[in-house]
């Protein structure tokens, strides 16, 4: 058993890359009926990550269409070596990240490099419930590498070791970064008076 | 177990045995009580609560796979360890001789280093219509060490530069390079 299984009461991914290989190989070969399972399977997860990534819901949506696209084209060249989600979810990352980094840019050109700062908390993209929205605005003010290092533990089965492979840092720096996140968001839990229920 | 031990669990989690042990302080303080229950909410909140995409993502999605032209060069990396293929590299077996020459024969090459230098600097000199120019040891070492890094960069350059005549027009450059391997490496 992973040491972090022992916080959390559930399982959430369990299962969802079976059956992928199948699609993969098909959208490999060609099969964009074949892709757009993969997009279906995908789509919540990678949209997600993008947006606690990104902050903005649109910008998050330009993410994940160019994640998905650069997925497609980079298929073929997929090898196995990681599982499709996580290789699927490197690259959200890293069109997430890229994104990021440019509206900060851009952000920052716009208001003056002295006020340049990271972008505005995102306005929910559907309606959701009180806790949900809490939790997004605090996930929202973790430092980038946090936001995505939570945001990835949850998506990557509760695997260390894949989220490290996804993000390209040692095990050690992101076990850093959840546990620094685990204790940002729990005071700021507390301190909003987000009730257990 | 005391309180802080409890927190250092909940960020950092442990063994069952530590989770027993959490669990066990928690029923009897109120404080770490309230903070396994917050900690265990954010755990399922986070794991569940992810923002819905868009409804149309998917056929924007399709709509740009449909457009987009997967490039036909699909040169397979070489079924070879990273090791290997980074040893392949003509930058790191000109570094390695280099390395092996300087261990093995170091005054001789640096000896030849400071004869091409001297002679350089007499050509230049002569060139330039002016007395010889001197260089003092510091600056002599600093261009060798800048030479040991040089030589490879330029290999180094000089294969990407070869790949173009491996590459067809439109094809992303460094298909051919080690980092590919897991296809994620997407310009």
């Amino acid at each position: 058993m992973k040491p972090d299984e022992t916080i959390g009461p559930s399982k959430p991914i369990a299962g969802i890359a079976a059956g992928d290989d199948e699609w993969v190989g098909r959208a490999r070969g060609g099969d964009a009926g074949a892709f757009r399972v993969l997009v279906e399977r995908y789509r919540t997860r990678v949209y997600g990550l993008a947006l606690r990534i990104v902050r903005s819901p649109p910008d998050a949506e330009e993410v994940a269409q160019d994640a998905f696209v650069r997925g497609w084209l980079a298929l073929p060249r997929f090898r196995g070596e990681s599982s499709f989600s996580t290789w699927l979810y490197r690259i959200a990352a890293r069109c997430a990240f890229d994104r990021a980094q440019a509206l900060k840019v851009q952000r920052g050109r716009e208001a003056g490099i002295e006020a340049a700062g990271e972008p505005a908390a995102p306005e929910p993209a559907a309606p959701r419930g009180g806790k949900a929205r809490q939790i997004e605005r605090l996930v929202a003010e973790l430092p980038p590498a946090q936001r995505a290092a939570v945001t990835l533990y949850y998506l990557e089965d509760r695997s260390v070791e894949q989220v490290a492979e996804t993000l390209g840092m040692p095990e050690n720096t992101v076990k850093t970064h959840l546990s620094r996140a685990r204790a940002t968001l729990r005071a700021a839990w507390l301190a909003r008076g987000g009730e257990p229920e | 177990m005391t309180c802080d031990q409890v927190d250092r669990w909940l960020d950092q989690g442990g063994s069952e045995a530590d989770a027993a042990e959490a669990q066990a302080h928690a029923t009897s303080c109120a404080r770490c009580s309230v903070a396994l229950a917050a900690a265990l909410e954010l755990d399922a909140l986070l794991a569940a609560d992810f923002a819905p995409a868009p409804e149309a993502l998917t056929e924007r999605v399709m709509a740009r796979v449909a457009l987009a032209r997967r490039t036909a060069w699909r040169l397979e990396p070489p079924p070879f360890d990273w090791w290997v293929r980074a040893a392949a590299q003509p930058s790191v077996a000109l570094a390695l001789v280099l390395a092996a020459l300087l261990m093995w024969r170091g005054d001789f090459v640096l000896g030849l280093a400071s004869q091409g230098l001297v002679w350089l600097t007499s050509q230049l000199a002569s060139a330039a219509a002016a007395g010889p120019v001197t260089f003092d040891p510091a600056t002599l070492a600093a261009l060798r060490v800048v030479l040991l890094i040089a030589a490879p960069w330029a290999s180094w350059l000089l294969y990407r530069w070869s790949e173009d005549f491996a590459r067809p027009h439109g094809a992303a450059r460094g298909a051919l390079g080690p980092g590919t391997a897991g296809g994620a490496r997407v310009s």
